[in-house]
């Protein structure tokens, strides 16, 4: 007996052979699907949706220079007048929740990051995107797919960059000489199928010839990341014609074209440029108006998509800057920030937390989310994870309270 | 000297064992045995962790409350914390009062101790001090090398399987049949003199550089002018001289790119030219130069030599006057890639330079909760607990850069550094006055002294070679893995330990790590079939089992095929090029993607699978243009050899080449060593015939053309695409054996054991 002969037997005995599971795409296309947007280098909330601004000229150590008359309100939600806040706002308020006052209890970049996307400030804990996909499409071909800032996996998905979507037509049909499945092929489609038929059935023997654990692991990695790879082409059938200038809303074309395919379930998306210790305004702003833009972009893009009502977008960044201008016009590190959450399942247009008049958080009863100053609590990203991870289905599931339990922060109603 | 008879944790017994507890004592003397336990292990196990860490570094820390004490303790997890914490403990309980060390009397409060009473008497942490103490006065060493007995128990890569992993990773290239010849006679000594050679040879420094800019990432500047646009133009004026050639013409164009890359690269190639030439490594901070090529010559203003001005590999020490040469550290690529500002003062780049080149990231102390919104102290950067438990360590460095400003210009501060900061200098030293001028060249002297720079080395060097950085070492104790990644880590540190030394007995020569590292378990495990599952857990971290990244993949190619991955030579590399498969495929552009995918996915899957189809599209044809002693992939077969005759039977003869050349195959394109009839020989001979059969029926049913495609066709040449003589061309495939070898080698170049490293 042949070793493929061997494993049709074993097929037909109902031996455990690995291949995909059949019902996990349709699955995945019913979402719900995850953009975590990343404002690297520590974004300004005080230019954004904890607005404080300046009474009038006279004011010494404004910790903005625009004046408090000119805050912006759209529904319940205040935002600073500057960059693209009130197209923004205006625009996105019903379904924004604002989440101010959020306390990542760092200033240094790397631990920041890793607060605001895992839940938690030491090292170790994978990152929310990709603990989502790990648990809801962990063979996904595209599952959890990033453009950078903090996504460490632990393994629980491979994650997947993206590069110049022109090639994704040669990379989704690898047997079409020139990427088109109805052109000429490499191989007949029988020879394709002996050919990884062949690999399949190596697999057992390069797990006893590398008896190691490491090795066993990348081997299955390898097969792992192989039955999934069909289903790439579908990929193909849903990228837009035209692809975007800016950075932000090309990231947003693969990530949502992914999700209608059926194929992805979260995604990182990146833009820098936020750590502005110098000539503040000038620079800030500039990189906020292409964040929200982006992020207003990732809406329609999901409307035309058919996916808006699956999806979830969470705009963060490493922390907040300090409350005033520094010797260069700029503003350093400071540990308070805010988080935006919109989407399916979040109640929008609501402001939950509050910071001081020098960006300085005050306390709110963990129950109520009102104002407590001296008596509540400060919220910190695990408070948010812990509801993140309620909203996204994962918070009782085996594996993330075995492996990744958060500490014994309050249980806050933030969605509600 | 003695023995002890204590026990500690189960896998430090069965490390230091190895063979098991039962063993008869063979020690012979006071240095070894089956229950050895040296001091550093008593110290770590019993001592460390489970009193210093938990009791004594609350107060006997940097910034602590007992931090003027003589007891002042590093924090865990720092690198090399336990060596400085054992050695400082060592010093203080020399002290004694009454014939009594005061490490037993201070913290039972037995004499008078600032924290009160700590430890009870007879307490299991007074046991484990008294025992300390002894082991203070009278030293326990145990067997050199016993730390890897459970390593030893790792089946590892034969000497010319290693030599041949190594080639293909350090030069690109496969070794030559003489070259496995002398190693399979010659042993160890003949392995090591090859790997010595290998490592003269140029291919090497390219991989080198690219060890070093995944730390760096100075290549964030080839191409265009990026480079050049950072030089000051105020201090090199002639920076864009080059603009004085018409840039439409070849040589404006070469001229411009040839400069601005070797502006970009004077980090790294001040790396390989200091490793090239056998200078001690420590030049890479110390060194009085930089390295120019004929072109950033020019652009820095600098008379210099050259035995071919037109060559831009041609790179030599050069001077530019008035400028305080601190090897790498005063290059304004790196000066630019990790910049500062007004308020930050330097100190990215101190923080940089401890994690680059003294193997400690500072910031992770900054892993505990800071709350700025709370401090209200007078320059807490100075006298805050929260900050100085960073800045103490990072501000004094961050001075010595103070010659260098926001944009990496050279700006001598007479004045000197700012008064609410730390005086410029490193450790406890402080930088003279009169050297202020020259702080960083004063300051990267100490930093090339202090060990941790020829750890941090080491570092750099293993993580190339295996695929991952050390382990970092495990702090929690509740970490239901911490025993056996503890286990795991004392191995590879007492490895890496040893390494050091090693390395700086060379006198600093960066080239003296590699062989040590090759010929290492951690390089050549290879499988483990006896460990029972405690021991499987202890080594999950072994092997260097993982996916090539697209530059390894490619110089894999290159090594078995002859090509990278494109058609022909001035066709973009479809693995390296940014618009092809580069970042699908996990690689890194140096500026926003920094980090490597290391774990496949199904694009990554895609891609590897048309690797495979275009490869051998385009190889397997070619090589039988080929005269057979020529070819890199057939020189036992010809495209008539066929299986099976008319009739459906068997050609022996055919048979037994097709069979040999599969082994062939196997081995050149796998590093697979498979006797006849294998199976893994067989299943490969089945995908042959079973397609060479499909092939054939569907030719003569005209279903498929005797023609290869045209993507397929082999009649020019690669190098200079000029069309091979009529003879030469091979494009007609009527037997359908091309296509069948095309299936083969898609099969083997798709393979796990190709597209990963084993």
């Amino acid at each position: 007996m042949d070793r493929r002969d061997f494993l049709r037997l074993a097929g037909a005995a109902g031996l455990a052979v690995v291949t995909a599971p059949l019902g996990a795409r349709a699955q995945e296309a019913d979402g719900p699907f995850w953009i975590f947007v990343h404002a690297s280098g520590g974004w300004d909330p005080t230019s954004l949706c904890d607005p404080k601004g300046r009474r009038d000229e006279m004011q010494e150590n404004p910790l903005n220079m625009y004046f408090t008359d000119d805050i912006g309100e759209a529904g319940n939600i205040r935002y600073a007048p500057v960059a693209w806040n009130h197209e923004f706002f205006q625009k996105h308020y019903r379904r924004t929740l604002v989440l101010n006052g959020v306390d990542t209890q760092t200033n240094n970049h790397d631990a920041g990051m890793r607060h605001t996307w895992s839940g938690r400030l030491s090292e170790g804990y994978p990152a929310l995107a990709a603990l989502i996909a790990g648990v809801h499409s962990p063979r996904s071909p595209m599952s959890f797919i990033t453009n950078g800032g903090y996504d460490l996996t632990n393994g629980l998905v491979a994650p997947t960059r993206t590069g110049n979507i022109g090639v994704i037509h040669r990379i989704a049909h690898p047997n079409a000489i020139d990427g088109n499945p109805e052109g000429s092929k490499f191989h007949t489609p029988a020879t394709m199928s002996r050919i990884q038929d062949a690999l399949t059935e190596r697999q057992s023997w390069l797990e006893r010839t590398f008896a190691l654990p490491k090795a066993k692991h990348a081997i299955g990695q390898l097969y792992g990341a192989r039955t999934g790879r069909n289903d790439v082409q579908r990929l193909s059938e849903f990228l837009p014609s035209q692809f975007e200038g800016a950075p932000l809303k090309r990231q947003a074309q693969v990530a949502l074209a992914a999700f209608r395919a059926g194929i992805g379930r979260c995604a990182n998306l990146t833009i820098g440029g936020f750590d502005t210790h110098g000539d503040h305004d000038n620079q800030h702003f500039p990189r906020l108006a292409e964040l929200m833009q982006g992020v207003d972009y990732i809406w329609d893009e999901a409307e035309r998509q058919q996916i808006a009502d699956k999806l979830v977008v969470v705009v963060g960044s490493d922390f907040g800057r300090t409350p005033g201008y520094n010797e260069g016009d700029g503003k350093d590190h400071w540990s308070i920030t805010s988080v935006l959450v919109m989407g399916a399942g979040v109640p929008g247009n609501r402001v939950i937390g509050t910071t001081d008049e020098h960006h300085v958080p005050i306390e709110v009863d963990p129950a109520t989310l009102r104002e407590k100053p001296g008596a509540g609590i400060r919220i910190r990203p695990q408070h948010i994870h812990r509801a993140l991870r309620r909203l996204a289905g994962i918070a009782d599931a085996d594996l993330v309270l075995r492996r990744y339990p958060l500490d014994d922060s309050e249980d806050l109603p933030l969605f509600g | 000297m003695r023995r002890s008879e204590r026990r500690l944790l189960p896998w430090t017994l069965l490390l230091v064992l190895g063979c098991g507890e039962n063993q008869p004592d063979e020690g012979g003397g006071a240095n070894g045995g089956d229950d050895c336990v040296s001091d550093m292990q008593f110290f770590r196990e019993k001592v460390s962790q489970p009193v210093l860490e938990r009791i004594c570094s609350n107060c006997h820390n940097p910034q602590g409350a007992a931090r003027d004490s003589k007891l002042v303790l590093a924090a865990a997890g720092e690198t090399g914390y336990l060596q400085t914490n054992f050695e400082t403990l060592k010093e203080v309980a020399s002290f004694e009062k009454e014939g009594e060390s005061i490490i037993l009397l201070k913290p039972t409060a037995q004499i008078d101790h600032g924290g009160a009473q700590q430890i009870e008497v007879d307490s299991e942490q007074y046991d484990a001090l008294v025992e300390m103490v002894e082991r203070f006065r009278n030293p326990v060493t145990c067997d050199d090398g016993g730390d890897l007995s459970l390593i030893d128990k790792v089946q590892v890569l034969d000497l010319p399987a290693t030599l041949r992993k190594a080639k293909v990773q350090i030069l690109g290239e496969l070794p030559t049949a003489d070259e496995l010849e002398t190693v399979a006679t010659g042993g160890q000594q003949a392995f090591d003199g090859l790997i010595h050679d290998y490592l003269a040879r140029e291919p090497f420094y390219g991989v080198l550089k690219r060890w070093f800019n995944d730390r760096l990432h100075t290549d964030k500047y080839l191409g265009g002018e990026r480079a050049v646009s950072l030089l000051p133009e105020d201090q090199y004026p002639r920076r864009t001289y080059y603009r004085e050639i018409p840039e439409d013409t070849e040589e404006g164009r070469l001229t411009r790119r040839h400069t601005n890359d070797a502006v970009a690269r004077e980090p790294l190639e001040l790396i390989a030219y200091i490793v090239r030439h056998d200078k001690p490594f420590t030049d890479v901070l110390t060194a009085d130069y930089t390295v120019v090529n004929p072109f950033s010559a020019r652009a820095f203003g600098l008379q210099v030599q050259f035995e071919n001005p037109n060559d831009p590999n041609e790179f030599h020490e050069a001077r530019i006057q008035g400028y305080p040469h601190a090897g790498l550290l005063t290059s304004p690529m790196f000066l630019n890639r990790f910049p500062t500002t007004e308020t930050n003062r330097n100190r990215h780049r101190s923080r940089m330079v401890w994690k680059l080149f003294l193997a400690t990231d500072i910031l992770k102390k900054a892993e505990q909760p800071v709350d700025p919104t709370r401090i209200k102290d007078h320059n807490p950067t100075m006298h805050n607990p929260q900050c100085t438990i960073c800045h103490a360590q990072l501000d004094p460095l961050a001075g010595a850069f103070m010659n260098f400003d926001t944009q990496g210009r050279y700006d001598r501060r007479d004045e000197g550094w700012y008064i609410d900061m730390r005086p410029p200098g490193f450790g406890e030293e402080t930088v003279p006055a009169d050297e202020w001028g020259r702080a960083l060249q004063w300051a990267a002297k100490k930093l090339a002294a202090d060990e941790k720079f020829a750890l941090a080395a080491v570092h750099t060097v293993y993580t190339g070679l295996v695929g991952r950085p050390p382990l970092e070492n495990p702090t929690d104790p509740s970490d239901p893995a911490f025993a056996s990644k503890r286990a795991f880590y004392d191995m590879e540190e007492a490895f890496l330990d040893r390494t050091k030394k090693v390395f700086i007995e060379s006198g600093y020569n960066l080239k003296s790590i590699v062989p040590e590292v090759v010929r290492s378990p951690f390089y050549r495990a290879q499988s483990a079939l006896q460990l029972d599952d405690a021991e499987q857990q202890v080594l999950e971290p072994l092997g260097t089992m993982r996916l090539l990244t697209p530059e390894e993949l490619d110089a894999k190619l290159v090594a078995v095929l002859g090509q990278p991955w494109k058609r022909r030579a001035g066709d973009r590399d479809q693995l390296l090029h940014g618009e092809e498969y580069r970042f699908f495929y996990g690689g890194i552009d140096s500026d926003q993607v920094l980090e490597r995918v290391t774990e496949p996915n199904g694009i990554m899957a895609n891609i590897a699978l048309r690797m495979a189809n275009e490869m051998s599209c385009f190889t397997v044809p070619r090589d039988f243009t080929r005269d057979r002693a020529e070819r890199l992939l057939f020189p036992h077969v010809e495209v008539g050899f066929l299986p099976e005759d008319r009739n459906g039977f068997a050609v022996p003869e055919a048979e037994e080449a097709i069979r040999r050349n599969i082994r062939y195959l196997h081995y050149r394109l796998l590093g697979e060593v498979l006797t006849p009839g294998h199976p893994e020989e067989e299943a490969t001979f089945q995908l042959f015939v079973q397609t060479w059969r499909e092939g054939l029926a569907l030719v003569a049913n005209d279903q498929a053309s005797p023609e290869l495609h045209g993507a397929c066709h082999a009649t020019r040449e690669y190098e200079t695409d000029a069309e091979l003589p009529e003879g030469h061309r091979v494009y007609r495939d009527g037997a359908y054996t091309i296509r069948a070898w095309m299936a083969v080698v898609t099969y083997l170049l798709a393979d796990w054991r190709f597209i990963y490293h084993q």
